[in-house]
């Protein structure tokens, strides 16, 4: 199978943006045959196959959220019984969680960004990488075994005694398929941490890094350090549930709190995981597409290290209303709010990116103003979250739901559909319809506001979470709440028909068509198979001002000349 | 044989580096599997103690056999250490294979004290279902017990390798050797905290 890739093709890769419309041979087109693929140690094809499996995964969340929505559409029995509600929105939390946000951005958009951005032709270990792809796919394959083994009601945090007693049959398999998508998710994030330490080409220190490398950096470092804790937790509970005895077990005198003290030791991490490349992703395309230089380089970055330092110790503040000492509630709250400065850092420095921009209003660019809203939302509310008196009133209500949508769907989720957006010319040398981009922008953008918007409302009025039925007084919320998902479903429905159809009838991309300055712009779209002829040498990626338009190619392209730092393609190789 | 033959990284020092850092990370990796571990033992215990329903009445004390094993453990991390030692400065491969095979020697001894260790226990009547003292024992013992398993089919690898002198004295031409060595050394001191931590736990308050 190696053969396959490593083969002797004479090496017909052009480094240079110019003279991208010749027939170069790309990595999608490099060999042929399912086989080819699934054993592909080409990191863009693993990246590729990484964003096909998070898609389809989304639309199955997506339809099991669709489910949970028109459920509560009026109160009492609607469409489904109790105990059907109870596996479909966990397997929404499950499925989102686990197998689209987790994975979305690093797995997917970063296997194959990264090492073009690095000038690299690979990630440090490519059969890891291949390895942590099946890993992933196994791990799914659980998840779905769960559900024809009876699925599972625990809610997606798996929380004990009822994990280990509910009668549901797929709680085991759901707990080693998590186990297995966490290992996925070490062996990811090891190989990207060893990539950025020692495969940066010459020139590019680590304040030279694009920003998005950085948050993939730190995610790295969470996902390390954070996921090992996730896995034997949940080896631990599925012992307890076999046996039924275990550390969790009140009754021979274990502590269900130690559990939920475990769980949110990672999966407070977790949230980071999702958010920082969406952040890293941000930074990037407000650069991009307003043609201006980030500003507060240093800032972004060290913002993204700090948040992934501070998110390994706020765990405590899901654990308010446990029974958790007031000193430690106290501690972990003060904590919380100092999140909310790395967080401000990055929103103050895209808002002054912004500022005398020239800003081009395209679908990326809206994903990342829609990002700046709605994360600004999604971390504000949680700061009455982070408020002990406050919290209290509104835990395991409508407004925590609100709330952690706002940050991992408004936040995590739109970068990377943003990200998806930025990079879809790149990653299959097509581009998509704009006006249907923006229309959709606008239907998701919308949907989404009405949706969860209205959720704080339910919350603050005291509709708890997770509840089948409802007083008939929280009925016109329920109603506009799921209006809203079905508009935010049709503009889900139309990118993935515009995105789909961009694949055979689009117009062929340029190597740079939105002006970017990083290395990824500098190859062909779709890139060759082995990236970069030689190592290229970088200079300044957010200086735009050698960036212009070139009405042959197109597309952008980038004066060599004008920029003293970067020999026009006489880069050496070796490093 | 080339190292890492798939590795885009040019430089076959470079790449060693790589590979160390990764198997690095790799370790910090397991040391979480194992804090977390340990943090659910030391959290219960004290828990169970202060409501005194911590050991069982008679439940048996840490077996013997436990300081044996880790005398051991010990010793096979002392004969990698020298093996590797040997390999770097060139000695013949009859020497380096042999070290290597006494930390083969050592190391199944290691297994068949903590197995000793563990019949003792049932036959004293410590079975795992009784009590969280018991469980803790076994889950902990055994999950080190695991990562041992897993390090046999390297350790019988690498000392075949030893043997037919397949190391020379560059670090890139023993990086193997080096990657176990880490792991063994690893898993050594992790046994000596688990030890002293089911030291402390086996007393009943």
């Amino acid at each position: 199978m190696t053969t396959i890739d490593t083969a002797n093709k004479s090496d017909i890769a052009d480094m240079p943006a110019a003279g991208a419309q010749g027939p170069v041979d790309n990595y999608l087109t490099w060999t042929k045959g399912a086989i080819s693929w699934i054993f592909t140690l080409d990191h863009k094809r693993i990246g590729v196959m990484y964003l096909a499996g998070v898609l389809i995964s989304f639309l199955i969340g997506g339809l099991f959220a669709l489910i949970v929505r028109t459920e509560l559409i009026a109160p009492g029995a609607t469409i489904i019984e109790p105990s059907t509600y109870n596996l479909f929105f966990t397997l929404h939390g499950a499925v989102m969680v686990f197998l689209v946000i987790i994975p979305s951005i690093p797995a997917s958009l970063g296997n194959f960004v990264l090492p073009i951005m690095l000038g690299a032709k690979d990630v440090a270990f490519p059969r890891l990488n291949l390895f942590s792809f099946h890993l992933w796919i196994i791990g799914a394959i659980f998840v779905v075994l769960s559900l024809l083994l009876g699925g599972f009601d625990t809610g997606w945090t798996f929380y004990t005694p009822y994990s280990t007693t509910t009668e549901t049959g797929g709680v085991v398999p759901v707990l080693f398929g998590v186990f297995i998508l966490g290992f996925s998710s070490i062996f990811t994030g090891l190989n990207f941490v060893v990539t950025v330490h020692k495969m940066r080409p010459p020139g590019m220190t680590w304040f030279r890094m694009p920003l998005f490398l950085w948050a993939i950096y730190s995610t790295a470092l969470i996902q390390i350090l954070a996921t090992p804790v996730l896995a034997i937790t949940l080896m631990l509970v599925g012992i307890e549930r076999a046996f039924q005895i275990g550390i969790f077990d009140p009754a021979m005198g274990g502590d269900p709190v130690l559990f939920q003290h475990f769980f949110w030791f990672y999966s407070h991490p977790a949230v980071y995981i999702m958010i920082l490349p969406a952040m890293g992703i941000i930074s990037d395309l407000i650069a991009v597409h307003s043609h201006r230089h980030i500003f507060g380089y240093r800032f972004i970055a060290y913002s993204s290290v700090a948040i992934a330092i501070f998110s390994f110790l706020v765990w405590g503040h899901h654990m308010f209303t446990s029974g958790q000492s007031a000193l430690l509630n106290t501690i972990f709250s003060a904590i919380t709010f100092s999140v909310a400065v790395p967080s401000a850092i990055k929103i103050f420095n895209w808002l002054a990116t912004l500022y005398k921009g020239s800003i081009a209003l395209n679908t990326p660019m809206l994903y990342a103003l829609g990002f700046i809203f709605l994360f600004t939302i999604g971390g504000l509310t949680g700061l009455y979250l982070g408020t002990l008196n406050t919290d209290v009133h509104l835990h395991d209500t409508y407004f925590v739901v609100a709330h952690f949508h706002y940050v991992m769907m408004g936040s995590a989720l739109i970068g990377f559909i943003g990200g998806l957006h930025h990079w879809w010319p790149k990653m299959f040398g097509r581009m998509y319809n704009e006006k249907l981009g923006i229309i959709a922008f606008t239907l998701v953008f919308i949907g989404f506001n009405v949706t969860f918007f209205t959720q704080f409302m339910l919350g603050s009025k005291g509709m708890p979470r997770r509840y089948y039925d409802y007083q008939p007084e929280f009925e016109i919320y329920h109603f506009i709440s799921t209006i809203g998902s079905y508009v935010m479903a049709a503009g889900f429905f139309l990118t993935a028909y515009y995105l789909l159809a961009s694949l055979f009838s689009g117009k062929k991309a340029p190597a740079n068509p939105w002006g970017g300055r990083s290395l990824e712009w500098q190859c062909t779209s779709p890139p060759p198979h082995d990236n970069f002829k030689t190592t290229p040498t970088v200079g300044d990626c957010y200086d735009f001002s050698v960036v212009r338009w070139s009405d042959e190619e197109d597309g952008y392209v980038i004066d060599r000349s004008k920029d003293p730092e970067i020999a026009p393609s006489s880069a050496h190789s070796g490093h | 044989m080339s190292l890492s033959p798939d590795s885009p990284i040019a430089d076959e020092k470079q790449r060693l580096q790589a590979l160390i850092l990764g198997v690095w990370l790799f370790l910090i990796t397991l040391a979480m599997v194992f804090a977390t571990t340990i943090v659910g033992y030391v959290v219960v215990r004290l828990q169970l103690v202060s409501a005194n329903e911590w050991k069982p009445e008679g439940a048996p004390g840490l077996p013997w056999e436990l300081f044996v094993s880790t005398l051991l453990l010990l010793a096979s991390s002392g004969s990698t250490h020298a093996a590797r030692s040997a390999v770097c400065r060139g000695a013949s491969g009859r020497k380096a294979g042999g070290w290597m095979a006494l930390t083969c020697a050592l190391a199944a001894g290691f297994l068949f004290f903590q197995a000793l260790a563990w019949s003792d226990l049932i036959r004293q009547e410590l079975t795992f279902g009784d009590s969280l003292y018991a469980w803790l024992f076994f889950v902990l013992t055994g999950l080190h017990a695991l990562h041992v398993l897993c390090g046999l089919p390297p350790l019988g690898i690498v000392t075949g390798r030893a043997f037919r002198g397949a190391y020379g004295p560059e670090p890139t031409s023993h990086a193997g050797l080096t990657f176990f060595a880490m792991y063994w050394h690893f898993l050594d001191a992790v046994w000596l905290v688990l030890y002293l931590v089911l030291l402390w736990g086996s007393r009943p308050g």
